[in-house]
């Protein structure tokens, strides 16, 4: 939707683009292609230079059991962290729509954990789970439970599952709670008045009516926990014990900056673009593309 | 349902209050403690108020072998500054070029800025470390944060805030002989307040909680960000220094936090603009 | 049998107290209609009614049931908003079945009900479409079909015409009166338009800050207002007001410009009130002698003296005598004149109200119908009773 009142000029709005277009052709747009480019190479056998392979690099990978057993890992992780992080944010959203008493303090005092980094938040869980450091971790081993993130692949999944769904459960709070008091007060009395109550009201009026809100978190959460979870697992157990908990974007970075593979992290890094890219255009057409307007 | 208080919800609220106060309380109280006990396993939830002065230690040297963290404060200050004000800075010229301004190609330079809207740094890393590498910016204060403000959330934004400026507004200014650029600085901006402050938040929060990018192009520990330094000081497991570990957590939780709850009201209506 | 009775029904917010103690009782099938200014307490007392708000003090019987401490789920009342609040994500049908389906109705008895009341409501059409595709005037309608499908025992009506353009409103208040009839269902309706109040009420409760003003049935209100306040909310344009003293023995009043008008009885009182309608004034011919004697009317007051214009009252019902009136502003409707204009040699306002057209000059004569006159006690605002 354009506006119809408009300057005229013509090198004022050039200037005004410049810096942006100029940013996002050199660190989005060069990289990207230089990723695709890269994808499609390999280092030649002397290690001397780089030969057009095609799309080997991306049959390797797809064929490779390894990639594989990551992007299943990483799927598990990202639906796991938005279920846990969604559900708890509803249940405090919920209440904190229904309280009365000190709502505002309420509300604060669950938003301010938004601030808290990924990374930081790995290191306040080393703190409290840690097998040997950590308050509940050292006492689950002392009471008879034998746990040790460091060394269960499982456990360590829980353990960045964990950190990363608590991180973000303030912001599904903020959408929550603003979904709720969206929704006209009128709506819900009349189905309080037509004889719902309680669990029955929320299943069928107040959670169908916050689908969207529901949706659009949905695929920020998964997005996030592909994505700015690195911090958190990295600080953790940098994708271990032994890849347990090496998601997609822990092998990239493995990948491409420890083991110097740049035509195979380039191919990952393709897929991982194609994956967004599906993703938020899956969003942007269910969305209606809200915020293009 | 009116006059009773809600003993539910209070439990329920509370309980998640905890939930996210309690660790971070641990930290705190850990930090006050002796970190050779801590290494011992024997860390506690209560507070030792003889051991603060961890704090000073840990701002003015830091922990072995680190940064002392006045500095990497700094660091982490001065590139979500940097990052937050730079990005507001080019989002809203180019949002208000695209709105405000008729050109060939206009149309494509706009859909060019949105698509980087759908992948995040993480998906880019390994070849904008090239590109950085190729403008030697690598081991730079600037390519800490440049690469950071290129995506289009924040124009996105503004063009919807632009778009919707009453036509009456833009004609009376024009009648009162405001060009393009007088417009935006009185008129444009001030109407976009509250939007500016709510970005300044979240890219603040942003641009200080990276890790993964400040990782990759800054190897020199000059440059570390206080975030990298936490993660830095756990690494080494046997002689770790607990207090400098807890202390610095909580000294990096701080300035971030205290943003969010100052700004807590532009941040929420901002977040949930699109929402209604 | 679906009778209510409000028993000291009183409700504060904080320290401000919305509603004084009120009773009332409704007998089965009557249809009470609520009317005041916005902030006087009716939507208050409705959702006192249907609870969705706790009341501080009073009880709430519903067909002899003490409902009081009930949740509105099993009070069995149907309520109609203002701005309908119908199920956004639900169909027609499915708005309409809701409440049914919680009761465990079972699917073929959901599904005559609900037919049915939709060919009540002329919705058969529209049951599969959603709330957005509807109009106003539809949304309405799915809203009552909504409350009838229930057969609750009682209606609440929340303002349900406000919303609605003027011509929608005339043609949906008669739909709402023939339904209500038909229905039987004992019913409360909220409404600030006074119009509303008139044409659907078996009786009126008339609300003012807080406190029930009279409860009577529509005539009774516009014929015998209990006070000063009901005299000018009800009826359009409002009762003119005319400050004066009685004297003679209470049957004549005195204005302040002096005017002696005769009254057809007699009141105890002193400062008082005289209150009168503007359809029941009109113009007097040119050269009917002003009341109180002198044309123009003596300027020296109400306590002026009987003999200060050498007049005797007017007999009762002679048109003779009238008032002077400076015209400010006329409105000419067609069907009518609306003439607005201050008494002369006073401070009241006045405004007449003329059939047809009329032509108007800078000051009327306008002489009025003694019979419709109301006193009402300065001091107090009530309705001053005839003690003959």
């Amino acid at each position: 939707m354009d506006r119809r009142t408009v300057f005229s000029g013509r090198l004022l709005p050039h200037l005004l683009l410049a810096p942006q277009l100029l940013l996002t052709v050199f660190f989005f747009y060069w990289p990207a292609a230089t990723a695709v480019w890269s994808s499609l190479t390999a280092e030649d056998a002397f290690g001397q230079g780089w030969i057009f392979v095609g799309l080997d690099n991306f049959q390797d990978l797809l064929t490779d059991p390894l990639y594989l057993q990551s992007a299943l890992r990483t799927v598990v992780f990202c639906v796991a962290v938005s279920v846990l992080a969604m559900a708890v944010a509803l249940l405090l959203a919920v209440f904190a729509d229904r309280v009365i008493a000190g709502r505002g303090l309420y509300r604060t005092l669950l938003i301010w954990p938004y601030a808290v980094a990924p990374a930081t938040s790995a290191a306040l869980f080393v703190f409290v789970l840690h097998p040997r450091f950590g308050l509940l971790g050292r006492w689950l081993n002392t009471h008879g439970f034998d746990w040790d993130y460091t060394l269960n692949g499982v456990q360590a999944m829980g353990v960045v599952i964990a950190a990363s769904a608590w991180k973000q459960v303030s912001y599904n709070f903020i959408f929550f709670l603003a979904g709720l008091q969206s929704i006209p007060r009128a709506v819900i009395e009349a189905a309080r008045m037509d004889g719902a109550k309680g669990w029955l009201r929320f299943r069928t009026i107040t959670f169908p009516l916050l689908t969207p809100t529901t949706v659009f978190l949905l695929v920020v959460n998964l997005v996030y926990a592909a994505f700015d979870s690195f911090g958190t697992i990295y600080a953790l157990t940098q994708g271990g014990p032994s890849k347990d908990t090496e998601t997609l974007v822990i092998k990239v970075f493995r990948d491409g900056y420890i083991n110097h593979d740049i035509g195979g992290s380039s191919a990952q890094s393709v897929l991982l673009m194609l994956a967004v890219i599906a993703v938020t255009a899956v969003q942007f057409r269910f969305m209606g593309r809200r915020t293009l307007s | 349902m009116n006059n009773r208080p809600d003993w539910l919800a209070h439990i329920i609220l509370g309980l998640g209050v905890l939930l996210f106060v309690l660790p971070v309380w641990l930290v705190f109280a850990g930090s006050t403690q002796d970190p050779d006990a801590i290494a011992r396993g024997a860390l506690s939830p209560w507070l030792d108020p003889s051991g603060f002065g961890v704090y000073a230690r840990v701002l003015s040297r830091g922990a072995l072998g680190g940064q002392p963290v006045w500095h990497m404060l700094a660091i982490s200050f001065a590139m979500a500054l940097a990052i937050a004000l730079g990005k507001i800075a080019i989002s809203v010229t180019s949002a208000y070029a695209v709105v405000f301004f008729r050109f060939p190609f206009r149309r494509a330079a706009f859909w060019l800025i949105f698509i980087t809207l759908m992948l995040p740094i993480e998906v880019r890393i390994i070849p904008t470390y090239a590109v950085m590498a190729d403008f030697g910016l690598i081991n730079s204060f600037t390519g800490l944060w440049v690469p950071l403000i290129a995506s289009a959330t924040a124009t996105l934004l503004f063009r919807q805030v632009f778009t919707a400026i009453p036509d009456a507004l833009v004609e009376a200014a024009r009648m009162d002989g405001a060009g393009p650029l007088r417009f935006l600085r009185d008129i444009a901006l001030p109407v976009s307040g509250a939007n500016i402050a709510a970005l300044f938040v979240i890219l603040f929060v942003y641009g200080w909680n990276q890790y993964l990018w400040p990782l990759l192009v800054a190897t020199d520990p000059h440059l570390d960000t206080i975030v990298i330094g936490i993660v830095k000081m756990i690494g080494v497991d046997s002689q770790t220094d607990w207090g400098a570990v807890m202390a610095t957590t909580i000294i990096a939780l701080l300035p971030p936090v205290i943003v969010v709850v100052a700004m807590q009201r532009w941040f929420v209506a901002g977040l949930t603009e699109g929402e209604k | 049998m679906a009778t209510l009775d409000l028993l000291g029904l009183r409700k504060s917010f904080g320290s401000t107290e919305v509603l004084r103690p009120i009773d009332l009782s409704l007998q089965d099938g009557e249809m009470l209609v609520i009317v005041g200014a916005s902030g006087c307490g009716k939507s208050t007392l409705l959702r006192l009614v249907a609870g969705l708000e706790t009341p501080n003090a009073g009880r709430v019987i519903l067909g002899g049931r003490d409902v009081t401490d009930l949740d509105p789920a099993e009070r069995d009342i149907a309520m109609v908003f203002q701005n309908y609040a119908l199920y956004p994500h639900m169909s027609v049908f499915d708005n309409m079945a809701y409440g049914l389906k919680i009761r465990g109705l079972t699917k073929a008895a959901i599904l005559a009900r609900v037919q049915e009341t939709a060919a009540l409501l002329g919705l058969s059409a529209l049951l599969d479409r959603k709330p957005r595709q509807l109009s106003g005037g539809q949304r309405q309608r799915v809203a009552m079909g909504r409350a009838i499908v229930r057969e609750p025992k009682l209606f609440l009506f929340d303002e349900p015409l406000s919303n609605l353009d003027a011509k929608l409103r005339v043609q949906m208040r008669a739909d709402i009166k023939r339904l209500q009839k038909r229905l039987g269902v004992t019913s409360l309706y909220v409404t600030h338009d006074q119009v509303e109040a008139m044409t659907l009420g078996d009786r009126l409760l008339i609300l003012h800050d807080g406190q029930p003003a009279q409860l009577d049935t529509p005539m009774a209100v516009f014929e015998r207002p209990a006070d000063m306040y009901v005299a000018g909310f009800i009826g359009a344009p409002s009762m003119n007001f005319l400050h004066g003293r009685l004297e003679d023995g209470g049957s004549a009043i005195r204005l302040q410009t002096g005017a002696l008008i005769a009254l057809p009885a007699r009141y105890a009182g002193d400062a008082v009130v005289l209150g009168i309608r503007p359809e029941h004034l009109h113009a007097a011919p040119a050269g009917t002698v002003p009341y109180g004697g002198a044309a123009g009317g003596a300027p020296g007051g109400p306590d002026a003296g009987p003999g200060d214009s050498g007049d005797a009252p007017n007999a009762l019902g002679t048109p003779s005598g009238a008032l002077p009136v400076a015209v400010d502003l006329v409105e000419p409707l067609g069907s009518e004149t609306l003439i607005y204009g201050r008494v002369i040699g006073g401070d009241d306002s006045i405004v007449v109200r003329l059939a047809g057209v009329a032509a108007v000059a800078g000051s009327i004569l306008v002489s009025l119908r003694a019979e419709f006159a109301h006193v009402f006690d300065r001091a107090t605002g009530r309705r001053l009773i005839p003690i003959d």
